[in-house]
């Protein structure tokens, strides 16, 4: 069964509500990474559907924001890309800048960020920018 | 690459268009241009981007067929470069509107180590009181930016002063 954006996310808030042993920084960005990873599935499942690609066919992590985040046409797209785009970022500190704190409020505010792209996706999923799927790096 | 390869002509605007064509060498290369203003196309080797390397207004010029777009040696260089000077403004003006004067911006260029493409990337300092009110902003900051055809999209990014900690 392919993996399920919302479930994704559903680990994300499972880790901030149930806070398990380890605690503090390691969880904060393992739920910025889940936040992040859930609003880019849905999302290219959306636009998979839309332009009736393959299930699991690759959209650059880079073109799916910037693409979204700059299509003046329509505003809750450029949203949806905005939110993209700041979760992709926090996401890359999160998995790869171990100097820099990931703070709690950030990582709730992933989790809610997230979660209202998933709500707004469905109104906006046939006035998705075309965004051609590349072979996987 | 040779001299002869370089096509200088003039434009229907009177602007001189600058034209290298493909099939240059295979090798690294630093090609000296007849043009006044000591014009450098520099190739790092076979299928890297050419740098071209010049005092002059490239906003016209193209090598082999691809336009020139600016180093991203600098947040400011990016933000002239591209015409996003408004979109930043809008962003200040937001900012302290919405969060107060004590409320920061800064441009800034990040890149990701997964792909070496660079962002650039507006860092606001906010209040953690106030973080509820950052969707207000971003309807607003939509509303009110046109990001120009071609140019990054700057990449929103919040911290907080008196953030909450485990």
């Amino acid at each position: 069964m392919p993996l399920r954006p919302e479930g994704v996310l559903e680990i994300a808030r499972a880790l901030k509500e149930r806070r398990p042993a380890s605690s503090g920084e390691p969880l904060f960005r393992a739920i910025v990474g889940r936040a992040y990873y859930a609003a880019y599935l849905a999302t290219c499942d959306a636009i998979c559907a839309r332009y009736r690609y393959q299930l699991d066919s690759y959209l650059p992590h880079e073109a799916v924001s910037q693409t979204l985040a700059g299509y003046q046409p329509e505003p809750d797209v450029r949203k949806i890309g905005n939110w993209l785009d700041q979760l992709r970022l926090l996401r890359i500190d999160a998995d790869y800048k171990r100097a820099k704190q990931i703070s709690e409020d950030q990582s709730d505010d992933a989790v809610a960020d997230a979660e209202q792209l998933l709500r707004l996706l469905p109104s906006v999923a046939t006035k998705l920018p075309k965004i051609d799927p590349k072979e996987r790096p | 690459m040779s001299q002869s390869d370089l096509l200088v002509e003039a434009s229907s605007a009177a602007t001189t268009a600058l034209l290298i064509p493909s099939g240059g060498p295979a090798a690294s290369a630093v090609v000296p241009l007849r043009l006044p203003g000591e014009l450098y196309v520099v190739r790092a080797r076979k299928g890297q981007r050419e740098t071209v390397i010049c005092p002059l207004d490239l906003s016209a010029a193209s090598v082999s067929g691809n336009a020139v777009a600016p180093a991203w040696s600098s947040p400011a260089l990016v933000i002239s470069a591209y015409s996003l000077g408004s979109v930043y403004g809008v962003a200040e003006t937001l900012l302290h509107e919405l969060f107060g004067a004590d409320a920061s911006l800064k441009a800034d260029i990040e890149t990701d180590p997964d792909t070496g493409i660079p962002m650039l990337v507006f860092r606001m300092g906010i209040s953690r009181e106030l973080r509820g009110l950052r969707n207000e902003f971003l309807d607003r900051y939509i509303r009110e930016t046109q990001i120009p055809p071609g140019a990054p999209v700057p990449v929103l990014s919040w911290t907080y002063d008196r953030a909450a900690s485990a």
